[in-house]
């Protein structure tokens, strides 16, 4: 699925008539099957950016295409998720993960062998029966991406997911999502603040500076899979990128 | 455990102590009055208690008029209910639906329900409609605000995680608004009913009545058979504290979610 952010603007109203401009003239594309990493400095509006292509929220200028059409509410052909924790509490994990099924009207056969089968490929097995409280944070979030694929959406949006989790957790994590890639070939757009992640997930970066956000730059992740963190590019790149987003941070404060 | 009520073993003692020590005194003092119609003994409002088939003074037994303002209570609260819930999903989903009532029911809010006692014999005569309306009334507005509260209460990570989805507002109300509030719309019918329970003995008192609790204690009183009167108070209390044990067993038992949850 092919996804264009086409001059992109977005402006929250503040008090007094005035408004907050949190993003400017943000264009980019992604091909099929593409991952791209979304990085900048903490409220240069990264959330709100992939809020909009969600379609939760309406951008104050420029569009957002999916396959040439445009979007302007949720889609199911994208699947979201979220930084916070946003299961159903009073389901258990199977009734969480097939809610989008059950929206649909789907069989409860159908619905029974995506459960099973996307709680596996996201590793998660013997808790269907279980409440999302009784999970860990890693957990949970595996079931929401689970929860996220059952509707077999071409793409994926994932607002810093794994950042409450711990280091180890955090590795599986991601070798399931380049897995969850292998075998799904989806396109994913990804939020994350940590460069070590971006640059391990995607195939692109797209750095903002800044509030307002506009695009700073974009770079090419051309490393091999599977990507080894300790080879010498993969720790330049990474060392580059860090550089690159303090002197956002730095030019951002000297700005206030 | 810090608090000392943790309801074992010696938990059970303190909670029966202070009603006993109560019956104690009620017991004594009733002796030292020695004037059944001030302060019957216990001993006789347990023999009323005891006969609860027993015919009282002509005017219906014990069970019979408590099964009366039972199913009057039910009545008054199904009638509330049946308003306030959609009302307040719509008050707490709705901005503007919010603005059109919230002055309206800020205003009507702190009328207590004998208030409207002349107004609904006037527009309902006396008997069943007028008591219905009373009761209603008592259990309107602790449900519209429960539901008002509890709809946004529901956190937008759920709306949007299942609007991502595909849910359309239908969806979004039966599968996220209406679980995501039920407990705290169940505190409101819990809430509701108590009142309804009150303002149905209120309600039996008014001009007219002729059955239900409220009738007997008064019918009592003017026969001077205070015992009467005390295992009729006896008996709403008892009722009323069984429905609120009812009400927060299910509390319990369906959304114990919400207290594990976080
Ligand atoms: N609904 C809203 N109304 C008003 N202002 C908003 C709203 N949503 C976001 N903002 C503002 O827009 C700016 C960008 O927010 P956003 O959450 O998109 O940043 P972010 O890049 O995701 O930050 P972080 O890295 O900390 O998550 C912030 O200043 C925020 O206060
Ligand atoms: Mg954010």
């Amino acid at each position: 699925m092919r996804l264009v952010v086409d001059r992109l603007g977005k402006e929250f109203p503040k008090a007094k008539g005035e408004t907050l401009k949190v993003l400017d003239d943000i264009t980019f594309s992604s091909s099929e099957e593409e991952t791209i990493g979304i990085l900048g400095p903490s409220g240069c509006g990264k959330t709100t950016l992939l809020r909009i292509i969600a379609g939760l929220e309406k951008p104050s200028t420029g569009e957002v295409l999916l396959d040439g059409s445009r979007v302007d509410s949720p889609n199911p052909k994208m699947g979201m998720i979220f930084q916070e924790y946003s299961l159903l509490p009073w389901l258990n994990v199977a009734e969480n993960v097939s809610i989008g099924l059950e929206i649909r009207n789907a069989s409860e056969e159908e619905r029974r062998e995506k459960v099973e089968r996307y709680l596996s490929l996201v590793g998660l097995q013997g808790v269907a029966e279980n409440h999302p409280y009784e999970l860990s944070g890693g957990m949970r979030q595996r079931v929401a991406v689970a929860r996220s694929l059952t509707l077999e959406p071409a793409m994926l949006l994932m607002d810093e997911p794994f950042a409450a989790l711990d280091p180890q957790t955090r590795g599986e994590i991601q070798e399931s999502i380049i897995r969850l890639k292998e075998v799904t070939g989806k396109t994913i757009i990804l939020v994350t603040h940590s460069v070590e992640e971006a640059v391990f997930l995607a195939d692109r970066l797209v750095i903002l500076s800044a509030r307002p956000g506009r695009i700073h730059k974009i770079i090419l992740v051309d490393l091999k899979r599977p990507r080894d963190r300790a080879s010498e590019e993969f720790v330049s790149l990474r060392v580059q990128v860090l550089n690159l987003l303090s002197d956002l941070a730095v030019a951002s404060k000297a700005d206030r | 455990m810090i608090s000392g009520i943790d309801g074992t073993g010696n938990g059970m003692a303190l909670k029966v102590a202070v009603p006993l020590a109560l019956l104690v005194i009620w017991g004594v003092l009733s002796n030292i009055i020695d004037n059944s119609f001030i302060l019957p003994s216990p001993l006789s409002v347990i023999y009323v208690l005891a006969y609860p088939w027993g015919n009282i003074l002509g005017s219906g037994t014990l069970l019979d008029n408590a099964l009366v303002s039972l199913q009057r209570v039910t009545f008054g609260f199904l009638a509330a209910l049946i308003v306030a819930i959609p009302l307040g999903i719509c008050m707490g989903r709705y901005e503007t639906v919010y603005h059109l009532f919230d002055k309206a029911t800020a205003m009507l809010r702190p009328i207590p329900p004998l208030a409207w006692v002349p107004l609904s014999l006037a527009w309902l005569k006396i008997g069943m409609g007028s008591m219905l309306f009373i009761i209603a009334i008592g259990a309107f507005f602790p449900i519209l605000l429960n539901t008002i509260d509890g709809i946004r209460g529901v956190k937008n990570s759920w709306i949007e995680a299942v609007a991502m989805l595909g849910a359309g507002e239908y969806d979004l109300l039966t599968r996220v608004f209406l679980p995501g509030a039920a407990p705290t719309i169940w505190t409101g019918l819990r809430v509701g009913f108590g009142i309804a329970w009150m303002c149905v003995v209120a309600a039996e008192m008014m001009p007219g009545a002729s059955t239900g609790l409220g009738y007997l204690i008064m019918y009592a009183y003017g026969w001077g058979q205070i015992q009467v009167v005390m295992a009729g108070m006896v008996v709403i209390g008892l009722i009323g504290l069984a429905i609120d044990l009812v009400f927060k067993s299910v509390e319990v038992k369906w959304f114990s979610w919400r207290r594990l949850d976080k």
